[in-house]
C-alpha cells in the first residue's frame, strides 16, 4: 500500500504541474466567465440600444372614443414592478420598454399619418374607425421589423386605453379599473408534502443545473486528466522507466497508484472549479438552491467514474508504442462517456424511463447519465444504488483486466496487438 | 539447496508467440561477486533478466531467490539498470533518485542521504538540483547507475552499464562496482564488452538463441578454451630443454608448449637456469571474445546440421 501511495503521489504531483493541466484548470472558469461576460454584455448592449430607439406609432381616432386624459394612467400600468418579472430593477424596466416605451402621436386623418410614415417619422399607425363600437376592429399599417422585434408595438397600450376610455364615467372608478387592467396572478408553488416550495424559478434551474454542470465538468476533467495518464504511461514505456518501476513495484501497485493519482488530480481540478465558479455563483445569484444529497451523488459518481475510466485508460494506454497510438486506442473509451450527452433530450424527457435507466446500468455511460437524471427528477434511491454497485463491480473487473493488459502491454514493443490478440491474452494471463 | 547461491534458475522456459526466447535454462548466481550474463543480441538476456526481476513470468520452471520463490517484497532488494536508458526528463535529479529509492522501500531521509553520497562518488554532486533533461547523455547514464545503487540493494542487475561512457567514467564506474562487491553485493552484469567480463566477473553464463552455451567460473572457462601453452617475450630459447615440448615463434613472442605434467613454474625455472632473459611470462589464454565467437559459431553450426 505504501508503494501505491508513493506512485499515486508522484503521478499527482507530476500531473498537476503539467502546463496543460494548469491551463485547463484555471482557463476553464475564465473561459466561462468570458463567454458569459461577452454574451451578457451583448444582451445589455442591445437592451440599451432598444431603449434608445423608442418606436413612434401614429394613432388616428376616427371614432372619437379615446380620452387623452386617461393615457398617462394607462401608460403607467404597463411598466411592471421589478418583483413580477423576477429580474433586477434595471432589466425589468428594460423588459417593459417594449410596451411602455412606445411613444404615441395623434393624427387627424389616415392621410396625414401616411405622410408622416413616408417621411419616416413614425414606424406605422393605428386607425380606430368611425364604426369601432359596431365592428370592434382596429387597423394597423406598419413597416415589418425583424423576427426578434415587436411587430405590433403599442398594441397593449391601445387596447387598454380603448377599454378605459369606453367605461370612464359610466362605471365606478374601481370597477372600471378591474375591467381594463387584467388581473395579476399570485402563483404559489407547493412541494409534494404541501409545504411552500420557496426555491422559485432559479431554484429549478440550479437543481437541474448543478448535476448537469457536474456532468460537463466530469467529461472535461476526464478527458484532460486521462490524456495525461495515457501520456504518462506511453512516455514511461517509451523511455523505459517502466522497467525500473516494475522492478520495484508490482503491476497492480503501479496501476492502482497511477489511477489514484489521476483521480486526485481530477478532484483537485473539480475543487478549483467549484471554488472559482460555484462559490461566487452562490453569492451573486440570488435564489440558488443547492441540494446536498444531489451534490453528494454527483461527487460519488464523479470519483467512481474517474477511477473506472482511469483504470481502463491505463490498460489500453499500455498497448500502444507511443502516445499517439495509445490515444487512438483509448479514444473509444472516452467517447463512450459522452454518449449520454447525445441522448440528452430522450433522457431528460423521461429521466426515469427505460433508456435513462439502461444507460445508468452500463458502466461507461453511468456517471454522466446519473448526473443528468438527478438534476431532472427524483431518481429512486435503489436505482442510484444499483448503478453505483455496477460501477464498483466494473471498477474491480477493469482493475483486474487493466492490470493484465498492463502486464502484457507495458513490455510489448513493436506491433500493436489486434483486438483478437488482446482477447487471447486476457484469457491466457 | 546450496545456501551460497543468491539466485537459482531451474529449467526456466519462456516463449513469445512462436519464438522461444529462453529454452529450459538452469544456472545459479552465487552470493557475492560479479556474475556475467553474456550472449549475442537477441539471445534472450533481457528476457532472462526480466524474469529474474519478476517483470515477466516464465512459462515454466522456477526462479528462487535466497532459496524461496520471488515475492513482491524481494523487489526491494534487487535493483535494475535497463539497457535502453530513460529517465523522467522533467524531474530534478534529487527527486528522481529519492523516488526510485523510496520505491525500493527506503525511508525518504535515508534516500536523500544516500542519493547525495552516490552523486559525490559519481563526481556529480553539483547536478542534484538540475533537471534531468539538462544533463548530457553520459551524465544521465551515471545518474541511472547511481539510481541502481542508492537503495542499498543485495543484488544489482546492470545491463550494459559501460556503454556510452568515456574511459574516465568507465574506470570510475568500475571502482564503484568493485566497492559494492567488496561490501558483499551480488552484481549481475550483462554486457558485450568481453574485456570487462574478463576483468570484473567471477562467474559467467552465456546464452545464444535461448540456449545455454557456456557456464562456470571465468578462470575455468578461460583455461578450458586456452591452449596449454605459455607466452613469452624473451631472448632465444635454447633447444632441447627437457621440460619443453616445442617452441613456436610468433613475431616478438614465443609460444612455449611444456611437456605433459610440467607446471609453468618448472618451465620458468628451467629457462632462468639456462640464462634466458625474460621480459614477459604468461599463460597463453585465449581472449574471452574469441571464445565467445567460437562457441556461438560452433553451436549454430550444430543447430543447423
Amino acid at each position: 500500500m505504501k508503494k501505491v501511495s508513493l506512485v499515486a503521489k508522484r503521478e499527482y504531483r507530476f500531473t498537476v504541474r503539467r502546463k496543460g493541466f494548469i491551463i485547463t484548470t484555471l482557463g476553464m472558469p475564465l473561459f466561462f466567465v468570458l463567454m458569459y461576460g461577452i454574451s451578457g454584455g451583448a444582451v445589455l448592449l442591445s437592451m440599451r440600444q432598444s431603449r434608445a430607439k423608442i418606436d413612434t406609432i401614429g394613432i388616428v381616432d376616427e371614432s372619437g372614443l379615446l380620452q387623452a386624459s386617461l393615457l398617462p394612467q394607462v401608460q403607467k400600468s404597463l411598466v411592471l414592478p421589478p418583483a413580477d418579472t423576477g429580474l433586477p430593477g434595471k432589466a425589468a424596466a428594460a423588459a417593459a420598454l417594449g410596451e411602455g416605451g412606445v411613444s404615441l402621436r395623434s393624427f387627424d386623418s389616415p392621410e396625414s399619418a401616411r405622410d408622416a410614415f413616408l417621411r419616416q417619422e413614425i414606424r406605422g399607425y393605428y386607425v380606430v374607425p368611425r364604426d369601432y363600437l359596431q365592428s370592434g376592429a382596429v387597423q394597423l399599417q406598419i413597416k415589418k421589423g425583424n423576427v426578434m422585434s415587436d411587430n405590433e408595438p403599442g398594441w397593449n397600450l391601445l387596447r387598454r386605453w380603448l377599454a378605459a376610455s369606453l367605461v370612464a364615467g359610466k362605471l365606478p372608478e374601481e370597477t372600471a379599473q378591474r375591467l381594463w387592467l387584467p388581473p395579476t396572478l399570485d402563483s404559489n408553488p407547493l412541494k409534494a408534502d404541501g409545504s411552500p416550495d420557496t426555491a422559485g424559478a432559479l431554484g429549478e434551474i440550479t437543481s437541474f443545473g448543478v448535476p448537469y454542470v457536474f456532468a460537463i465538468l466530469f467529461m472535461i476533467s476526464l478527458m484532460t486528466s486521462s490524456t495525461y495518464l495515457l501520456q504518462g504511461v506511453a512516455e514511461e514505456k517509451e523511455n523505459r522507466v517502466i522497467e525500473i518501476l516494475l522492478s520495484s513495484v508490482t503491476h497492480n501497485e503501479l496501476l492502482a497508484g497511477k489511477v489514484l493519482g489521476l483521480c486526485a488530480a481530477g478532484l483537485t481540478q473539480l475543487g478549483v472549479w467549484i471554488v472559482m465558479v460555484v462559490t461566487p455563483a452562490i453569492f451573486f445569484i440570488p435564489g440558488i438552491d443547492l441540494r446536498w444529497s444531489q451534490l453528494f451523488i454527483a461527487l460519488l459518481f464523479f470519483v467512481l467514474g474517474f477511477m473506472m475510466f482511469g483504470t481502463l485508460m491505463a490498460g489500453l494506454g499500455s498497448l500502444g508504442n507511443n502516445f499517439r497510438e495509445s490515444q487512438q486506442t483509448a479514444m473509444v473509451a472516452t467517447m463512450s462517456s459522452v454518449i449520454p450527452m447525445f441522448l440528452l433530450m430522450p433522457i431528460l424527457s423521461q429521466p426515469n424511463g427505460t433508456l435513462a435507466r439502461v444507460l445508468s446500468y452500463i458502466p461507461l455511460t453511468a456517471p454522466v447519465t446519473i448526473m443528468m437524471r438527478i438534476g431532472a427528477v427524483r431518481v429512486p434511491w435503489w436505482d442510484i444504488l444499483l448503478s453505483a454497485a455496477i460501477l464498483c463491480a466494473s471498477l474491480l473487473l477493469f482493475l483486474r483486466l487493466g492490470a493484465k493488459l498492463f502486464r502484457l502491454g507495458t513490455l510489448m514493443y513493436g506491433k500493436r496487438p489486434s483486438a483478437m490478440e488482446i482477447a487471447r491474452w486476457l484469457r491466457e494471463a | 539447496m546450496n545456501t551460497m547461491n543468491k539466485i537459482v534458475l531451474e529449467n526456466v522456459h519462456k516463449r513469445f508467440d512462436s519464438t522461444v526466447a529462453v529454452a529450459d535454462v538452469s544456472f545459479n548466481v552465487p552470493q557475492g561477486g560479479v556474475f556475467g550474463l553474456l550472449g549475442p543480441n537477441g539471445a534472450g538476456k533481457t528476457t532472462l533478466i526480466r524474469m529474474m526481476l519478476d517483470i515477466i513470468r516464465p512459462d515454466s520452471g522456477t526462479i528462487l531467490y535466497d532459496g524461496h520463490q520471488l515475492t513482491p517484497g524481494d523487489k526491494d532488494r534487487i535493483t535494475y539498470l535497463p539497457e535502453e536508458r530513460g529517465l523522467y526528463k522533467k524531474e530534478k535529479v534529487r527527486d528522481l533518485l529519492d523516488y526510485f529509492a523510496q520505491l525500493k522501500g527506503m525511508p525518504l531521509a535515508e534516500a536523500r542521504r544516500r542519493s547525495l553520497l552516490y552523486l559525490v562518488k559519481m563526481e556529480m554532486a553539483d547536478v542534484l538540483d538540475k533537471k534531468v533533461e539538462t544533463l548530457s547523455k553520459g551524465n544521465q547514464q551515471k545518474i541511472q547507475i547511481a539510481a541502481a545503487l542508492v537503495s542499498d540493494p543485495e543484488v544489482i542487475v546492470l545491463d550494459e552499464p559501460f556503454a556510452g561512457l568515456d574511459p574516465l567514467n568507465v574506470r570510475l564506474t568500475k571502482e564503484i562496482l568493485t566497492e559494492e562487491r567488496k561490501a558483499g553485493k551480488t552484481i549481475l552484469l550483462s554486457t558485450h564488452q568481453m574485456n570487462q567480463v574478463e576483468e570484473l566477473c567471477d562467474h559467467l553464463f552465456m546464452i545464444d538463441q535461448g540456449v545455454r552455451v557456456l557456464y562456470g567460473p571465468v578462470s575455468e572457462i578461460l583455461d578450458r578454451y586456452s591452449e596449454p601453452a605459455l607466452l613469452l617475450e624473451c631472448s632465444t630459447i635454447p633447444e632441447s630443454i627437457p621440460e619443453i615440448d616445442r617452441v613456436v615463434v610468433e613475431g616478438k613472442q614465443q609460444k612455449v608448449y611444456p611437456k605433459a605434467g610440467v607446471a609453468p613454474a618448472m618451465v620458468l625455472r628451467a629457462l632462468i637456469d639456462r640464462g634466458v632473459q625474460i621480459d614477459r611470462f604468461q599463460k597463453a589464454a585465449t581472449p574471452l571474445e574469441e571464445i565467445f565467437v567460437r562457441v556461438v559459431q560452433e553451436r549454430r553450426r550444430e543447430a543447423q546440421s
